[in-house]
């Protein structure tokens, strides 16, 4: 089970900026900190599921174009 | 019957076969109501009158020398601005694409066009999908037919105004989160989300390419079985549609649904709707149990799960379509939608791959359970169309956004990608519809198709029309 702070203001700042390459406002990464804290709490939920074993429901396919028979 | 936009595509079809009605007389008579109607709504946002009057001679011309398409030939409808369509502006409601015109359409138009569909214009939606009130728009609000103080419920608001308005004989939806369900719950008319992959997703704009689907709205289910008819099957142009047989959707509807087993998902479907809507679809369903049907409650677990998974599904996927767009042009979004946008930033790809574990897990609880009933059925929606822009409702106490609220029953289906139906099942205290949603096994269409046309058969419902 993850521990974790509450979001701070800088830090979303600094994702949108540094990581994302979309700098936001003060002002927006203060009504974004309001907002994914509550989103946060749902993924926390979410983390907390027995799902080790479990596979992602994302399936990798080949790519494969007309005229590839290969046995 | 005197007023021809009160046929269903069925009556039409037979009409234009038999030479008791044309249909440039349809197209006429669609194109009068969308003249007199359309912005008391503003469903429709593109309007072709003269092509579509064209196509309608040609399918009269086709039809009076024999060469009959099939039960789309001439019948008026509506495609989501959402779906490309060659020629003709495809803007997904936003003013990102405002004047874009594609150069070819997607797989579900063509396929559509060749079935002989008259094609009226395109239909509001909320900004790419991304919403389920279709009021973030570049043509603004869509408006509920009922009560245009109200949303339409989105994100394929247009369609489900103009089918419910008599505009069009049907349209066609996406749903990702609930989008073809959603409005067709809040204005009173049929719709389908069919199973993942069963129907071409290839020139529809993604909100999120792993939880898409696209689908009809109609007046019943019989027209939604002929509308999403040409829809289904396989395509190259899209990896996730299904190598799998399409069966003849409308030769399933044969009314026997004795023995059929239908399970109720008590807890978190019934008991967090309005009372009101609760006991609807309870009414609904003793009629299906009338017909032979049995119920018995069940349990879907770890669905208290599915918001918080769709969330973080529908952030980080639609934050990457996105990404290039919004980092040259971003001012040009919705504020919700950009607001979205932004957030998708912040998650984390481990908690992207944990959402996508969960529904691995989600299908395999709805599997266990479809394992011992053959359908669910439950509310459509928990709460009636709100008034646009109020942004929370309390339901039995519990205050909640509306968003939140509205996505609560339909969202889970994407989620796991199984086919689900709903079908008009009474008018609410507020004067607005309520709804039925019923949820079959994976690629049985036909199954849901079936019990939502037997339920129309024993009532009328689905025949009620908005006041004017």
């Amino acid at each position: 089970m993850t521990v974790r702070k509450p979001i701070t203001l800088q830090t979303l700042k600094a994702v949108a900026e540094e990581l994302a390459g979309q700098p936001v406002s003060d002002e927006k990464a203060a009504l974004h900190a309001e907002i994914f804290e509550n989103i946060m709490l749902m993924i926390e939920r979410l983390r907390g599921l027995p799902i080790k074993d479990v596979e992602p429901a994302v399936i990798f396919r080949p790519v494969e174009r007309p005229g590839d028979d290969s046995p | 019957m005197s007023d021809i936009t009160e046929h269903s595509i069925a009556q039409l079809s037979q009409a234009y076969r038999d030479k008791s009605l044309s249909p440039v007389a349809a197209a006429e008579a669609y194109l009068q109501r969308i003249a007199a109607h359309n912005d008391k709504v503003n469903a429709f946002v593109t309007l072709r009158a003269d092509d579509a009057l064209a196509e309608a001679r040609q399918a009269e011309t086709e039809i009076a020398k024999g060469a009959w398409r099939g039960p789309l030939h001439g019948i008026p409808i509506g495609h989501k601005d959402l779906y490309q369509t060659a020629g003709i502006r495809s803007t997904a409601g936003s003013k990102v694409l405002e004047n874009h015109v594609p150069t070819e359409d997607a797989t579900a138009v063509a396929r559509l066009k060749q079935a002989g569909a008259v094609l009226l214009g395109k239909l509001n939606t909320h900004e790419f999908a991304y919403g389920p009130t279709n009021d973030s728009s570049l043509f603004g609000p869509c408006r509920n037919p009922w009560d245009t103080k109200r949303f339409s419920g989105g994100s394929s608001g247009g369609s489900g105004a103009a089918v419910a308005l008599r505009l069009c004989a049907g349209a066609t939806g996406s749903d990702t989160g609930g989008s073809i369900r959603m409005p067709a719950a809040c204005c009173g008319i049929t719709g389908l989300k069919p199973t993942y992959g069963r129907a071409s997703r290839a020139g529809i704009y993604p909100l999120c390419w792993t939880m898409d689907h696209a689908g009809p709205l109609t007046r019943s289910a019989e027209d939604a079985a002929l509308l999403f008819q040409p829809m289904a099957g396989p395509d190259g142009r899209d990896a996730a549609a299904a190598e799998r047989p399409v069966p003849d959707f409308a030769g399933a509807l044969d009314g026997d649904i004795k023995g059929l087993k239908i399970g109720l998902p008590t807890p978190y479907f019934f008991d967090r709707a309005q009372p009101e809507i609760e006991t609807a679809a309870r009414a609904a369903i003793a009629v299906l149990e009338g017909l032979g049907a049995e119920v018995r409650e069940v349990d879907i677990a770890h669905i208290d799960y599915a918001a918080a998974a769709a969330m973080v599904i529908y952030l980080s996927e639609g934050t990457a379509y996105h990404d290039d767009r919004f980092a040259t042009i971003g001012e040009l979004y919705t504020d919700q939608v950009r607001l979205f946008l932004e957030l998708g930033n912040y998650i984390l790809a481990k908690d992207y791959l944990h959402a996508q574990r969960y529904r691995t897990l989600l299908g395999h609880a709805m599997a266990d359970v479809l394992a011992e009933v053959d359908v669910l059925a439950m509310p459509a929606l928990p709460l009636t169309a709100q008034p646009l822009g109020q942004e929370s409702i309390e339901i039995r106490g519990q205050t909640e956004s509306v968003f939140g609220a509205i996505l609560r029953n339909t969202e889970p289906f994407d989620l796991t990608g199984l086919p689900a139906l709903v079908v008009p099942c009474g008018i609410a205290a507020d004067g607005l519809p309520m709804s039925l949603q019923i949820v079959g096994r994976p690629f049985d269409e036909a199954g849901v198709l079936k019990v939502g046309h037997a339920f129309q058969q024993a009532s009328n419902w689905h025949t009620l029309r908005p006041p004017e």
